[in-house]
């Protein structure tokens, strides 16, 4: 490759976890029909995959014929220059091995401390532990989900379809979303009951975490008090969250 | 052989009774046990005892083939029985019956085609939410596997491509079966022997079926009569693009499902007609208060649009559907009260 890459993704390991990525990504761009590319707030620049068999790589390209590819190992240092990793957004450690994609994990972070890494592992317990330590921003285990899943869809389809719904459906505008209560905001020291959000915004406050708790209280009594730095956390409408963030950034008067 | 055993000593008890002179049954009992355990104290012998004009040559013939037909009757009973216990088929046939017991007397139960990876992440949800389970797989290192991670485990060691052991796992009380074996081709044999039971004998379960090649496979499975296909590969595809350019979306909910203080979960309850909740509104029924738990949404009949965040004056009817998270012991009461039970 005689070009230069910045911002971009790099994909190493050309099975079937790559070929969902790269076909979501694909999709993305389809969608925009020749404009920019924004996947959540993000630009998608180019991105490129480093794959060791040549026959995988002729394989794929001759599905995606735009692809930029680079055939070789990328647990080999040299290889992840060769990406430019050192300006790359993210990288997807997707290799069947497990040593494979913690050995690029660390490498990566080395190479790139700005770099996102979203790793993927059978044995989310063990493995996923040491992707975390060795750097990786997010780990994701096809067995973990996969299984949670089907477990969902057999077991709660309702909810399965709410969820879907929620997080997925352009039409229904219902979000789960935190608003963080500041230090002057009319609420602080009153309770749920007393600053009755539900009533004015119609949305339910569905948890509340305590500025210095690590967890969430969920489903939180009426008596529970507001305290500047709590985040809550509300389930309605966009409207209605935006009444809500408005209400809750509203200052009292000094 | 226990009757070859039981001969033995009948006729050994009778024939000595006979032979010899002023002996009790019980005596006659003891003397053959005596001469075939080869102890022979001596209290009782065939001279001692001999009735006087009885033939000695005919008491000792009798007692050498009481020795020779015997022994080797016992010493080849003990042997059976050995093998026996130490084989461990005595302890296999025993714990197979017993887990029969179990599996058949689980109602609203889910079976689990297949023990591998992907499946044993589904056991472990399906306990942690408290939902009885029965496994199938037909390795047994599998099994022993499986059997070290969860204490309780129900299964079948067999093959769950054939009827009889589908049928084992209790399908007709079964409320959910998921095919997840390595083989694609079984997992479509398996959801096609299964729509075709729920069609021949009114049975209500949903199948779901795991995929890997989707674009291949999930249709197909789907035509078989699988109600949802799900491919591991294809959704974690999806999930690490949404990880990579929007971290935020899901923090939330996943956050709430790693909770490791207590089993958070969003959860559906849907409502009978035996429920006391039938026909109050939600400030009646006091599933807020009480319980402790917020409906997020309400479902009416099961179908169509949800009622998201429903007010207190939402009324609850028979076949509702009840969205709502939290704590699976109070989503456990509320089940209970939704059940009429």
């Amino acid at each position: 490759m005689e070009r230069e890459f910045n911002d971009h993704i790099i994909i190493c390991g050309l099975g079937a976890t790559a070929m969902q990525i790269i076909e979501e990504l694909e999709s993305h761009r389809e969608k925009s029909a020749g404009k920019d590319t924004i996947i959540g707030e993000v630009r998608l620049r180019d991105y490129l995959v480093i794959e060791s068999s040549r026959e995988v790589i002729d394989k794929t390209v001759a599905k995606w014929q735009h692809l930029y590819y680079i055939v070789g190992d990328a647990t080999d240092d040299d290889i992840l220059e060769r990406a430019y990793i050192k300006n790359a957004y993210g990288i997807f450690p997707v290799l069947p091995s497990e040593k494979d994609n913690l050995y690029i994990t660390v490498a990566a972070r080395q190479l790139n401390p700005r770099i996102r890494i979203v790793a993927r592992t059978a044995d989310v317990v063990n493995i996923g532990k040491k992707l975390f330590k060795g750097g990786a921003n997010s780990v994701i285990s096809p067995n973990s989900i996969g299984g949670l899943r089907l477990v969902s869809e057999i077991a709660r389809p309702h909810v399965t379809d709410f969820l879907d719904e929620m997080l997925r459906d352009k039409n229904t505008q219902l979000r789960i979303a935190e608003v963080a209560v500041d230090r002057d905001s009319i609420f602080c020291g009153l309770s749920l009951k007393e600053a009755s959000l539900p009533e004015k915004c119609g949305l339910l406050i569905i948890a509340m975490k305590k500025h210095d708790d690590l967890f969430y209280t969920y489903n939180p009594p009426a008596s529970a008090l507001i305290e500047p730095s709590d985040t809550l956390v509300a389930l309605g409408y966009t409207d209605q969250i935006f009444q809500l963030t408005k209400l809750v950034k509203a200052q009292a008067r000094p | 052989m226990l009757f070859l055993i039981l001969l033995v000593f009948a006729v050994g008890t009778s024939g000595f009774y006979y032979l010899l002179d002023g002996l009790t049954f019980i005596d006659a009992l003891y003397f053959t046990i005596v001469t075939l355990a080869t102890v022979g104290y001596g209290d009782f012998t065939p001279h001692t005892n001999m009735p006087p004009g009885g033939n000695p040559y005919l008491i000792k013939f009798f007692a050498i083939f009481i020795i020779l037909f015997g022994m080797s009757t016992l010493l080849y009973g003990i042997g059976v029985m050995t093998e026996y216990i130490v084989s461990g088929e005595m302890l296999g046939e025993r714990r197979r019956k017993r887990m029969q017991k179990l599996i058949s007397s689980l109602r609203n139960h889910y079976i689990i085609c297949g023990a591998g990876e992907t499946s044993a992440y589904m056991m472990q949800e399906l306990k942690k939410t408290k939902r009885p389970f029965v496994v199938i797989d037909k390795s047994e290192e599998r099994i022993q596997q499986i059997l070290n991670q969860f204490d309780e485990l129900l299964y079948i060691q067999g093959d769950a491509t054939h009827d009889e052991i589908l049928e084992q796992a209790g399908l007709e009380h079964a409320v959910g079966v998921i095919t997840s074996l390595p083989d694609e081709k079984d997992n479509l044999f398996v959801a096609m022997s299964l729509s075709q039971k729920k069609k021949e004998r009114g049975f209500a379960f949903r199948i779901a079926a795991k995929v890997t090649n989707f674009e291949k496979m999930a249709s197909k499975i789907k035509s078989a009569g699988a109600d949802c296909v799900i491919s591991p590969e294809y959704i974690s595809g999806r999930r690490m693009i949404s990880e990579m350019f929007r971290p935020s979306v899901t923090t939330f909910l996943d956050r709430m499902l790693k909770d490791d203080r207590a089993v958070m979960r969003v959860e559906e309850v849907t409502v009978s007609s035996d429920s006391s909740l039938v026909g109050k509104n939600l400030k009646e029924t006091r599933i807020s208060n009480k319980i402790g738990l917020l409906i997020a949404a309400v479902r009416k009949g099961g179908k169509g649009e949800f009622i998201h965040n429903p007010n207190a004056e939402q009324v609850i009817e028979e076949g509702d559907v009840l969205i709502t998270m939290g704590d699976m012991d109070k989503i456990a009461a509320l089940r209970k009260l939704a059940q009429g039970k």
